[in-house]
């Protein structure tokens, strides 16, 4: 009887479960499509991610993982429950607005569903538009209005990146370093924003970690064909990222050739001895060509007219010319000199990495981003270490890394002024960085055990 | 006895995940009531529109009354969006259109995404209950530079304006500009002004209770600063003077002007009226001549004076500058150096019929 009654209950339970977890995800299907088929897909991706894991690393990846996506999902919850109930949404940062709306009304245009002559007007508008507002209204098209289901989707997109670029770092770098650039890339406050926001910043790390593994497998495939494929990959998710954010193609090809380049010379002493003798000499005769110099002032003027354009916006800025010249920025763009071009270059690398200076946080959310910036300065800090031991580790991988970050780094130091822009836009270099400053720190620590068991050894032998 | 016993049966009688998931399954009804109700697609619906019929005005306000609207919706007339959505209730909401053509028009209603109910025809702008006209302003065309001060001659069509009567000599370019509630002329660099004289097909509107002539929304009066279309395109008139298509006649009018010695010793013959402005087109009276000055006290005289007016004849009445002109009335006479006021003592004796010009 007893035998007999348990796989009964247990037939019973099981029948339950399921018809109460068809009509859960019915419910929540009805109530927001695209949050439903987004958590399937991240549950898939998790489940990919995780293969191959051990026992012990799995229960830590599945935690934390666990533990990033339940954060997230409370934020966009509590988004939804605060909204105020006389707007049609709520949203994190208002440039959302521009993509939630607007997406919605080139969607309605491209189904010839009447949208107010304004919004005709504005879903054209040249500000503001990219490649990812189509995406958006295509998945709205399929799914449809999506205010809040769009938060989850880009969470998605995100952790998927995020996901990838472990597999990638976990490989080279091992299971402790890939966890520290896991949890910092899902557990820093204003990548937790970003990475929930509907703007393109998600999608953009998911297609910059693509292009990473295309452009290593560039280096690693053995095949030829297979290297002909990923550099298809790289140009094709080099484009992709262009038409988000001006700047793609160039960070994806400078970062791959680059990447390429700069781990052939180090791969023998040779090459690299002989490339230090004649990149000075290079470098010289470069330089000394009228043309170059033209150019290369030209961009650079270019750069300051352009960081000079964010300081004049709203909010905090830092200078880095002539206080005088922000207000004449024609003189800046046409007779800015070599002299002053060249100080603000030296200054734009430092406003990069020091800003925004603690000591003058003029606010309360910047009060708020000083813990965040002094993790940013420890990670800076760690970053050349960590470049050290990664060139030992897995050249092709770390040298893809510093090219892409410097890539990332350069575009953002040169045009930046604006503080709020610059965190955000500098948090597009972390998804290369924080591999690096975390092998840098894994390596600081050993180092120091290490030494404290010499020294501990030492102290024995001297008693 | 046990609520849940050695076999994790619920008092005895069910198994204790059955009852759990049972109760979840049983909790989702009130759940999905709940959710239904607070969810529920509340479509929001036009059901009027005051005033239904209305005549074109610069500024149209009107009450647009409906179910479920929210403060974030808009609405529009046809393609034209009203300028805001002022939300009272979810019943009713505040609208209003600048510069609405007559028409008939749907009423349109817009949530954040896209149009949620419309009323067809429910709004009529009809053409002004006032009948259009014809209106004389004097100005100057502005803004020219020598080729398109040479454009602008008497006869020159004004596509649904109007056209030009008569055309002066080009000078320096100048606009009258107020500065708080002064008027202050300032030059125009580089630019030429053409003096002309503008026949305006204009509406008749009601603001406030004032009739006012009306073209492309801008009030036909003085300093009043108008683009009218030219072959140049858009091009800056700004009116001196205002009168009445009624023909202008050359007659003669004599006063009896009172004053200081000093003042009324400046009038001559030849000195002209152009009613305070510096537009030769502008011109009123001439004076053709000028008797002794009769000193009446040590600070008072008066002195006879025979004008060569330019009036109109309307309904049996004279007008002396768009002002009836009556034996006894006064006058102001006003140039460059003086300014006087006489009395009428002769109404005009001869006419000269010369048309309107």
């Amino acid at each position: 009887m007893t035998t007999m009654a348990m796989p009964m209950a247990n037939h019973r339970t099981w029948t339950i479960a399921t018809v109460a977890a068809g009509l859960t995800l019915g419910f929540a299907y009805t109530l927001s499509p695209l949050t439903v088929l987004s958590l399937g897909v991240l549950a898939w991706a998790m489940r990919a991610a995780s293969r191959g894991l051990s026992e012990g690393e799995r229960r830590w990846f599945w935690s934390l993982i666990a533990a990033a996506v339940a954060l997230r999902l409370a934020a966009i919850a509590a988004l939804f429950l605060t909204a105020d109930p006389s707007q049609p949404f709520a949203s994190f940062f208002g440039d959302e607005e521009l993509y939630k709306f607007r997406t919605v009304w080139i969607r309605n245009l491209a189904q010839q569903i009447p949208i107010a002559p304004s919004d005709a007007i504005y879903s054209v508008d040249a500000v503001g538009r990219n490649a990812y507002m189509y995406a958006l209204a295509l998945v709205q098209a399929v799914a449809g209005d999506a205010p809040y289901g769009l938060h989850v989707m880009n969470m998605t997109l995100y952790v998927c990146g995020v996901l990838a670029l472990y597999r990638l770092a976990r490989a080279s770098y091992g299971t402790a370093v890939s966890f520290a650039g896991v949890i910092a890339l899902l557990f820093l406050p204003s990548l937790i924003f970003w990475s929930i926001s509907v703007l393109k910043e998600p999608v953009n790390v998911l297609m910059l970690a693509g292009e990473l593994m295309c452009a290593v497998a560039i280096v690693r495939a053995p095949r030829v064909w297979q290297k002909a494929l990923a550099a298809a990959g790289v140009v094709l998710l080099g484009m992709a990222m262009d038409s988000l954010r001006a700047g793609g193609l160039l960070t994806a090809a400078l970062g791959t050739v680059g990447g390429i380049s700069l781990a052939f010379v180090l791969a023998r002493g040779r090459r690299l001895a002989g490339v230090l003798v004649a990149a000075p000499i290079a470098i010289a005769i470069v330089a000394s060509s009228a043309a170059v110099q033209d150019r290369v002032l030209s961009n650079l003027r270019y750069g300051a007219h352009y960081h000079a354009g964010h300081v004049l916006t709203p909010g905090y800025s830092y200078l880095l010319l002539e206080p005088r010249h922000y207000f004449n920025r024609a003189y800046i763009l046409n007779h800015m000199p070599p002299v002053e071009a060249g100080r603000f270059t030296v200054k734009a690398a430092w406003g990069y990495f020091a800003q925004p200076l603690p000591w003058q946080a003029q606010s309360r959310a910047l009060l708020a981003y000083l813990p965040e910036q002094i993790v940013w300065y420890v990670m800076a800090l760690l970053l050349p270490l960590g470049i050290v031991v990664g060139m030992r580790r897995d050249r092709a991988l770390t040298s893809m890394l510093v090219m892409h970050a410097a890539g990332a780094m350069v575009l953002v130091a040169m045009t930046s002024g604006n503080i709020g822009t610059l965190i955000r836009h500098r948090s597009l270099a972390f998804p290369y960085l924080v591999w690096l400053s975390a092998l840098g720190g894994h390596e600081l620590v050993r180092l120091v055990v290490d030494r404290h068991g010499r020294e501990g050894s030492g102290l024995d032998g001297d008693r | 006895m046990a609520i849940v016993d050695s076999r994790g049966r619920l008092f005895g009688r069910f198994n204790l995940l059955d009852a759990v998931l049972l109760a979840m399954v049983a909790g989702l009804i009130p759940l999905g009531y709940a959710a239904y109700v607070l969810f529920r697609e509340q479509p929001p619906r036009l059901v009027s529109v005051t005033p239904s019929r209305t005549e074109p005005a610069p500024e149209l306000r009107m009450t647009v009354i409906g179910e479920n609207f929210r403060p974030y919706m808009r609405v529009s007339a046809g393609s034209q969006q009203a300028k805001d959505f002022v939300f009272k209730s979810t019943t009713e909401a505040a609208v209003w259109f600048e510069h609405l053509p007559p028409g008939e028009y749907d009423v349109i209603l817009y949530d954040q995404a896209q149009e949620r109910s419309r009323l067809p025809g429910a709004l009529s702008v009809g053409p002004s209950s006032l009948p259009p006209t014809e209106i004389i302003a004097i100005g100057s065309f502005g803004n020219l530079d020598a080729a398109g001060a040479a454009t602008i001659t008497a006869g020159l069509q004004l596509p649904g304006v109007g056209e030009v009567v008569a055309v002066g000599k080009s000078t320096a370019g100048e606009t009258k500009v107020f500065a708080g509630p002064n008027l202050v002329i300032v030059p125009v660099e580089n630019a030429l002004q053409v003096p002309a004289v503008v026949l305006l097909r204009c509406q008749v509107r009601s603001q406030q209770g004032h009739p006012h002539c009306v073209v492309n929304d801008a009030t036909v009066a003085p300093t009043a600063l108008m683009t009218l279309p030219t072959p140049l395109g858009k091009t800056p008139f700004q009116i001196d003077q205002v009168r009445s298509p009624h023909p202008l006649v050359a007659a003669q009018v004599e006063l009896r002007v009172s004053g200081g010695p000093s003042v009324l010793a400046l009038i001559a013959a030849g000195d002209v009226d152009l009613g305070g402005t510096s537009n030769p087109l502008a011109l009123i009276a001439r004076v053709a001549s000028a008797g002794p000055v009769r000193r009446l006290s040590e600070t008072s005289a008066e002195i006879d004076i025979r004008l060569s007016a330019r009036l109109q004849r309307v309904a049996g009445e004279w007008l002396y500058n768009s002002t009836p002109l009556r034996a006894g009335a006064g006058v102001v006479f006003r140039t460059s150096k003086y300014e006087v006021q006489g009395v009428v003592t002769q109404l005009p004796t001869a006419t000269d019929e010369r048309g309107r010009q």
